[in-house]
């Protein structure tokens, strides 16, 4: 694979590898649990009720503890349990996008990511991408080149459209259409996307 | 934004290039749509479907959902809950599909919800859901597109289903087709398509004694309202729909749909909120689509180009459960060209299949899709070219009701998008460039969308910081509703933009219509100016009634808004702030609501134009000029440029009605060159169910679309000018498409998608 080519998703995050993790994710949460919950657990904390798996995740800078189903994903997690749900569940298969976000700085499915198989990894969403009032470069370039319509899709076109920038993905107007194609957009914002991306570019250069 | 001009830049925001006011919650995540919310003792519904299309349910065994952990209720039609499904009848609301849900043990289509598992958790709702077992007794289902009777449709948008003008002594529409020197006889077909917004539908269901807060991606707030209240036998007043943003619909949102009930239902009948979001498979079977269409062209010239008689034959699908008819010739033959002799005929045909329902742009799409692929044909039969073909044909008065239009500027968009494109530098012959392996062909395609207003109203408050609050019931898709009800009342009270929120979204305020038909901002702008303007009255009250008021003696009007406050006309140094006024007065705000019913309206009441059906006819017009090349070995066709002038009146917002036009653009694309719901004719059930295997336009397939809005304001048809411009992005374009890969090529596809595996074997016989 030449570096141009468009992004092949990471091992968590393919169709393939999520099964095969998925699978071990599971059975090692399962074996693991009481344990886990053990160790995880504050000594005047109640243990996890039967069934639930006690996870802690890095999210936007912090410690994150909830008591989850192990199937339950990374998405369903941000979403429903830790009260971010920026981030948006489009298809629940990896087709869309929409549920992009950054583990140890790589764009990842979080819908084909079970919470578990993020414990000990840094994750960011949208939520945590402004610093403090100041927005992203990227999320500044989405107002100004209007690069959304319905708005659902945006998160995850603003986390693709970040790890592009870093990854030096974006250094022709080509190259951001080809490695910002994994994000669906219906409303079709795509050529005021890639503007905003190269308007990031240029303006962080 | 250099690619936009505008032809009568507006003194102030309405028309200018701003920035969305609700772009900082877009971009931060916290815009909340409807799945965002999660409440205290909240369940989560799941539904399981029919594996078969036709039959009925000969055992549904629920045991082992019931049985498991976390399951609260399973409802099956031996325990709905109590609902009264609307009837045909009913107003008020929009229904796509007929059915009354979980009803009874029958089964009408493939996908059809069977039961609603309700569990503690999302993942154990899921599993519940999987865990259904439905035995069938199957009967035929009707799935092949040719076996059913064809049949004449009740009234399609008000009309009959045939329509027809014919000259003096000209026996048949037929005929004259007939004796016209050059005629061209060509059919076109395009499938079943599906809308695909990113949010897919949602809802939440919430009571409060006998009070419901229904949470729900809608397009009509008020059409959800009173479905529920109906269907729930409740007073309108106590069911309040929210939908503060929506993750697009593109009509599918439109009608409400029985799940909602169910719903509804299932949180009362349990006493605790209710959250069910559908699966992206589901939005095959249970939100509509475009039915698939099948339309026959017969275009007779003389020998200049002048047509002498067009004859549009349209066949469509309904379903058996859904009235819905996909329009064509009537949406694109009647509004287009000059010429004596027109039939226009529609039949449909019913399957067993889910519900169909409106898709952007229904009936323009699939009907400007054909007649201008056969006006492309019928230019290579007179050896013409294509923009002066459709010159030779202009029109001035609506071809079939004869009516003048309020204002139509198509020859200015060919003139403005062919001359940015270069179109003159086109070679008249196909199969005339080869670039490389990529042949190269150009096309261009009219547009087409008729203007639509409805009643509707809106409520300004003025507030005693200065600062105002514009709220209306309507909705924004992503269409900048938010933005422009901003920049119309800012203006209207000379405030900037940052001192006006807009409300929307809530069936508690004051009502606005569906927002289809490209009418929303036609309609509702209208009364986001009467309702400022009455509370401008106040204000100048305020300011000159008693005798120590800081403008007493200045007449009202001699008075207008400015600089967040008030001002005398002749006089600028004269000015009071609206927090002045307050602080002497010692109100806390000035509130207005008004109602603007464009049937009603009279030049000298209300400032408002003379608004008449019956008078004027109104259309917006457009142009597409595309380039797209053709791998000579696999097919590919990629597009490569996109010019397109709009007149559609006064453009609101330039930032957010290019990006709607871009919107509507790429919509067609994906019609032309990818979308095809696939549906089994022997079994009845879709084939596409993922966004895998359904292929919308992603970012790589569009290349930069340079848009351009041509024409004057229409103040015929509205105080702004304006006509609306959500769905005419989505007419003609797919149609230059097509024509820019017959240049290309010389391989001429009448059947939608355009996919390599077509071009190829049409390659073949080029």
């Amino acid at each position: 694979m030449d570096s141009s080519s468009p992004p092949r998703p990471t091992a968590a995050t393919d169709r393939r590898g999520f099964i095969k993790q998925a699978s071990g994710a599971v059975a090692v949460a399962m074996l693991a649990h009481p344990l886990l919950a053990r160790a995880d657990a504050e000594p005047s904390e109640p243990p996890p009720a039967p069934g639930m798996l006690r996870v802690t995740l890095n999210v936007n800078g912090q410690d994150r503890t909830c008591d989850l189903e192990a199937r339950t994903t990374l998405l369903d997690t941000l979403r429903d349990h830790l009260h971010l749900p920026g981030t948006k569940k489009g298809c629940d298969h990896g087709t869309c996008g929409a549920c992009t976000v950054h583990v140890d700085g790589q764009r990842v499915l979080s819908c084909l990511t079970l919470a578990a198989m993020a414990e000990g990894r840094k994750i960011t969403t949208i939520e945590g991408l402004a610093a403090g009032e100041n927005l992203h470069p990227v999320q500044q370039a989405f107002v100004d080149c209007d690069g959304f319509q319905c708005g659902f899709c945006t998160p995850g076109q603003i986390m693709s459209a970040a790890a592009c920038l870093r990854e030096g993905h974006a250094r022709s107007d080509d190259e951001i259409r080809e490695w910002m194609s994994g994000n669906l957009c219906r409303c079709a914002a795509y050529p005021n996307i890639v503007a905003a991306v190269r308007t990031a570019r240029d303006r962080s250069a | 934004m250099k690619d936009v001009t505008i032809p009568n830049p507006a003194p102030k925001l309405v028309g200018a290039d701003v920035s969305r006011v609700d772009g900082h919650r877009k971009v931060t995540g916290t815009a909340d749509y409807t799945a965002d919310y999660n409440f205290p003792r909240q369940a989560w519904a799941c539904a399981a479907k029919s594996t078969i299309a036709k039959g009925r349910i000969a055992a549904l065994d629920t045991a082992a959902a019931e049985k498991l952990p976390g399951v609260v209720a399973v409802y099956t039609w031996k325990n709905r809950p109590k609902i009264f499904p609307p009837k045909k009848e009913d107003s008020g609301f929009m229904v796509a599909e007929h059915l009354a849900p979980l009803a009874d043990d029958a089964i009408h289509y493939h996908g059809q919800d069977i039961a609603f598992v309700v569990a503690e958790t999302y993942e154990q709702a899921r599993e519940g859901a999987g865990l259904i077992r439905a035995t069938y007794e199957e009967t035929p289902a009707v799935a092949q597109f040719s076996a059913p009777k064809r049949e004449t449709p009740g009234k399609i948008y008000g009309e009959k289903s045939h329509l027809e003008k014919k000259a003096d002594g000209v026996a048949s529409v037929a005929d004259a087709w007939q004796a016209s020197p050059t005629h061209i006889d060509v059919t076109y077909v395009t499938p079943m398509v599906h809308h695909h917004p990113m949010e897919p539908h949602a809802v939440i269901a919430k009571w409060h004694t006998n009070r419901l807060t229904f949470y729900a991606p809608v397009q009509w707030m008020y059409g959800a309202r009173n479905f529920l209240a109906a269907s729930l036998a409740l007073p309108e007043e106590n069911v309040r729909v929210i939908s503060h943003f929506v993750g697009g619909a593109f009509g599918c949102k439109g009608s409400s749909w029985m799940f909602m009930l169910i719903i509804a239902a299932a949180a009362r009948d349990l006493d605790r909120p209710v959250k069910f979001v559908i699966e992206r498979e589901s939005m095959f079977t249970s939100v509509g689509y475009r039915p698939r269409t099948t339309q026959r062209l017969q275009l007779g010239a003389d020998a200049e180009g002048r047509l002498q008689a067009m004859r549009h034959l349209t066949e469509s699908n309904v379903s058996e459960v859904g009235p819905f008819v996909e329009a064509a010739g009537h949406r694109a033959t009647s509004v287009m060209y000059a010429s004596p002799n027109i039939e226009i005929d529609h039949q449909v045909y019913a399957l067993t299949v889910n519900a169909p329902t409106f898709m952007r742009a229904p009936g323009e799409a699939p009907g400007m899709y054909a007649l201008e692929s056969a006006m492309d044909e019928l230019a290579v039969a007179l050896k013409m070219d294509p923009v002066q073909l459709r010159l030779a044909n202009r029109t001035a008065n609506h071809p079939m009701s004869a009516l003048p239009f309020s204002s139509r500027n198509l020859e200015e968009c060919y003139r403005v998008a062919g001359e940015k494109f270069g179109w003159a530098k086109r070679p008249p012959t196909p199969r005339a460039r080869l670039d490389g392996d990529w042949w190269v062909g150009w096309g261009m395609a009219s547009a087409s969308y008729a203007a639509h207003r409805s009643n509707a109203s809106a409520r300004i408050r003025v507030l005693a910081d200065g600062t105002a609050e514009v709220a209306c019931a309507s909705h924004d898709l992503g269409t900048g509703t938010y933005t422009i009800m901003t920049q119309a009342a800012a203006d209207e009270l000379g405030l900037p933009l940052e001192k006006v929120s807009a409300q929307l979204g809530d069936s508690t305020l004051p009502e606005a219509p569906v927002s289809g038909g490209s009418q929303s901002a036609a309609s509702i702008l209208p009364a986001v100016q009467m309702a400022c303007r009455s509370a401008l009255a106040k204000l100048k009250a305020l300011a000159t009634s008693e005798a120590d008021a800081p403008l007493h003696g200045v007449a009202p009007a001699d008075l207008e808004a400015a600089d967040a406050g008030l001002r005398v006309k002749s006089d600028h140094s004269r000015h009071v702030t609206y927090a002045a006024l307050f602080e002497r007065s010692g109100e806390g705000a000035i509130e207005a609501t008004e109602k603007v019913d464009p049937s009603a309206e009279t030049k000298d009441k209300r400032e408002q134009p003379s608004y008449s059906r019956t008078t004027t006819a109104y259309q917006s017009y457009g142009a597409f000029f595309v380039e797209v090349h053709v791998h000579r070995l696999t097919g590919e066709t990629r597009v490569r440029r996109i010019v397109t002038a709009m007149d559609i009146g006064q453009p609101l917002n330039l930032k957010t009605a290019r990006s709607q036009v871009i919107g509507g653009t790429a919509f067609g694309l994906g019609a032309a060159l990818s979308e095809h719901s696939l549906f089994d004719e022997d079994s009845g059930a879709w084939i596409t169910r993922d966004l895998g295997t359904y292929h919308v336009p992603v970012n790589a397939d569009l290349p930069e679309i340079d848009v351009s809005f041509v024409g004057p304001p229409d103040f015929k048809f509205n105080a702004l000018g304006a006509r609306g411009l959500g769905e005419i992005g989505n007419t003609g374009i797919t149609a230059a498409i097509g024509n820019a890969i017959y240049h290309a090529t010389g391989a001429r596809i009448r059947e939608l998608p355009i996919t390599p595996e077509k071009i190829l074997s049409s390659l073949d016989e080029a």
